[in-house]
């Protein structure tokens, strides 16, 4: 009796856990419409290439994307940002900074003052758009995740 | 105040003849006005009333609507936040998010279409998730981007804001407003119907029977609108609605009142006439009775006292109190006469076939001496080959009496009547001809009148009570025929009877029994 109904509850979870494996984990749309979806989100979209953290008050550049606009505008990770655009990011949070981030994508200019080891320093930098080679690189990415997954679990239920 | 009008009035109803009808019809003259005044008034106040209530309703439904599309708006608000906030518990719990969790996220917000993830530190590593279930066949709703900022990177998705919509439907469908429970007192629906509609324009319209009011919903929902349609319960223009009743009700009780004063005056008219009758008939007769009378009475007294009376003056009374006896009689004779053929003038007929030839050839002889005593003579002419006719002889008789009568009483110098008989196609016709002093054409159309006499400067002298031609003419319209005069004043006149004619067939079968009621 025992057995049998540890048995069974071994057997619902064993189904449970198919169940959830056997959830689709693929883009139903073509390969092709993500291609076209993802290509129209990024084209015309300017990036800067830096991760900041928040140190409430204050952001502090955490890390600079090697080959961005960033890095060869000269950020270093650690640079602490005191104002962007005329804007005093000294108590502003990361939020904030990205937003105006987002508000001069379209001037695609950015006049930023950091402080590096106690001294302040004058950056301009122009944001850029994605190359062709970075977006076809995240589109590959994008199909290796899901559309390499459909290609199997498409095959799946055949065999 | 009030009682001394209604003596005026009482005054003024009991004043001369002519302008009686007027006072008479004041109180109905008050009424239609007072009906007007009262038709007017809620015809103006239904009016107000019911512009009243539009506006209550469209103002009404601009409520419902404004007060939805803020909720609505704020729902959508409040969503959209939650899903961000969603997304950035998940990142704070792994700092990498990975391709499911942002599968996941997405499955969690069924009108998401597709997501981008693009990490600060790694934008080459972006991720992009486009929903698992995708519904091809509503393409046509267009979708929306959107972007949120997390604490390591950029959320950019693409939504459906039907489907968004969907999600906040339950607050469409709550009733804005509070709901009073007042039956029927407000003649507009307390409740608006709100949907959501798209590309409609904003601001109010008027729908079949109520109101409707468009508020749309603000970004990024810019298509969509909130519409509250609130109905009246009023009929717009039917015959159900209450100021075309008031109208139609105050029209009826007009039609009424003024069939009420209509007959009233008829009424009076009536009475009026019954009036001048009795006036007249006191007048004439009471004279005509009381001259005989008197007569009588001095022919009698002498008769009684005078012993010593010659023979001839003794003769000449009694001739005297015959010959008023007689005129008393005839006078009564006509007064029934009338009376009795204006109650029920066929009843008082005894319809037998008379030969018209000889009801007239022995009238004439019977009254000759009479006639002649006048100083008077009769010429006849009679065509003979008219058939028997179903008359009443002793009423035909008595009504050319009547006419010889007058002939002899309103006659000058020229003393000669002439009485012709004849016939056309249709009518048998007795013509009398005085050449006499002729009748006033004003007077021609009352000669019938009952005690209607026409003035004379000698009329007294000149008995009678104005019944003759009224039962002349009573007499022949009995018989289904008319009475036709032609006069001149001074020239004489000429009464023509003219009798419905009997068709020779009808004549020919009772022709045998003309004889016959005489032999009884």
């Amino acid at each position: 009796m025992k057995f049998r109904l540890l048995s069974l509850l071994v057997a619902g979870l064993a189904a449970g856990v198919l169940l959830h494996a056997e959830e689709p984990k693929h883009c139903s749309a073509s390969a092709k419409e993500c291609d076209q979806q993802i290509r129209s989100m990024l084209t015309g979209r300017r990036y800067l290439g830096i991760s900041v953290v928040d140190l409430k008050p204050g952001i502090v550049i955490k890390s600079v994307v090697p080959d961005s606009p960033a890095e060869r505008a000269n950020f270093k990770a650690g640079d602490r940002l005191i104002a962007v655009n005329g804007q005093k990011m000294t108590s502003s949070t990361v939020q904030d900074f990205k937003r105006v981030l987002s508000g001069a994508r379209d001037v695609g200019t950015l006049w930023v003052i950091i402080q590096r080891r106690g001294a302040y320093q004058r950056i301009e930098v122009r944001l850029e758009p994605y190359t062709k080679a970075q977006i076809d690189k995240i589109i590959a990415t994008h199909l290796a995740q899901s559309h390499t997954a459909t290609a199997s679990a498409g095959s799946g239920p055949g065999q | 105040m009030f009682r001394k009008f209604i003596a005026r009035l009482r005054a003024a109803s009991h004043r001369g003849d002519g302008r009686e009808s007027a006072p008479v019809l004041l109180p109905f003259l008050i009424i239609s006005v007072g009906l007007a005044v009262l038709a007017w008034r809620s015809y103006q106040l239904s009016l107000r009333m019911e512009r009243g209530a539009n506006t209550l309703a469209v103002q009404y439904a601009g409520y419902a609507a404004e007060i939805t599309a803020r909720r609505v708006d704020t729902a959508i608000r409040a969503e959209l936040f939650r899903a961000a906030e969603d997304w950035q518990q998940t990142e704070r719990r792994s700092p990498a998010p990975t391709f499911e969790a942002l599968q996941q996220w997405i499955n969690s917000n069924e009108w998401i279409v597709s997501v981008i993830y693009v990490p600060d530190a790694d934008p080459i590593n972006s991720i992009y998730v486009s929903e698992i279930t995708s519904k091809k066949e509503d393409g046509a709703g267009q979708t929306l981007t959107r972007e949120f900022y997390t604490s390591s990177g950029t959320v950019r998705y693409t939504y459906d804001p039907a489907r968004l919509l969907v999600r906040v439907r339950s607050t469409v469908n709550q009733q804005p407003l509070v709901r009073s429970d007042a039956p029927d007192m407000i003649p507009f629906q307390q409740r608006a119907d709100v949907t959501l509609v798209r590309n409609a324009p904003a601001g109010r319209s008027f729908v079949g029977r109520g109101f409707a009011f468009a508020s749309p919903l603000s970004a990024p929902m810019n298509n969509y609108s909130i519409r509250a349609i609130v109905r009246t319960s009023y009929v717009g223009s039917g015959w159900e609605n209450q100021r075309v009743i008031s109208i139609w009700l105050s029209v009826l009780a007009f039609i009424f009142t003024a069939g009420g004063a209509l007959l009233a005056t008829r009424g009076l008219r009536k009475e009026r006439e019954t009036m001048r009758l009795r006036g007249a008939l006191i007048a004439n007769v009471s004279h005509e009775l009381r001259t005989p009378l008197a007569m009588i009475r001095l022919g009698a007294e002498t008769l009684k006292r005078g012993a010593k009376l010659k023979e001839k003056e003794r003769q000449d009374i009694e001739e005297q109190i015959l010959r008023e006896v007689l005129h008393l009689s005839h006078l009564v004779e006509n007064v029934l006469d009338v009376a009795r053929i204006q109650h029920n003038a066929a009843r008082a007929m005894a319809f037998t076939p008379v030969h018209p030839r000889e009801l007239i050839t022995m009238l004439i002889s019977t009254y000759e001496s009479w006639i002649r005593s006048k100083g008077f003579t009769v010429s006849t002419q009679i065509d003979d080959t008219i058939e028997a006719q179903y008359w009443d002889r002793e009423s035909v008789s008595r009504a050319l009496l009547n006419l010889i009568d007058n002939a002899i009483k309103y006659s000058a110098d020229d003393k000669v009547i002439d009485v012709i008989l004849r016939q056309d196609v249709e009518h048998v016709i007795v013509e009398v001809h005085d050449h006499g002093i002729g009748i006033a054409p004003n007077d021609l159309a009352r000669i019938f009148d009952p005690y209607f006499r026409a003035q004379f400067s000698d009329t007294q002298t000149r008995r009678g009570a104005g019944l003759g031609l009224t039962l002349v003419q009573q007499i022949v319209a009995a018989h289904g025929g008319r009475v036709e005069v032609e006069s001149e004043l001074g020239k004489g006149s000429t009464f023509r009877l003219l009798f419905p004619r009997l068709k020779p067939e009808e004549a020919g079968a009772m022709s045998g029994l003309v004889h016959a009621p005489e032999a009884f």
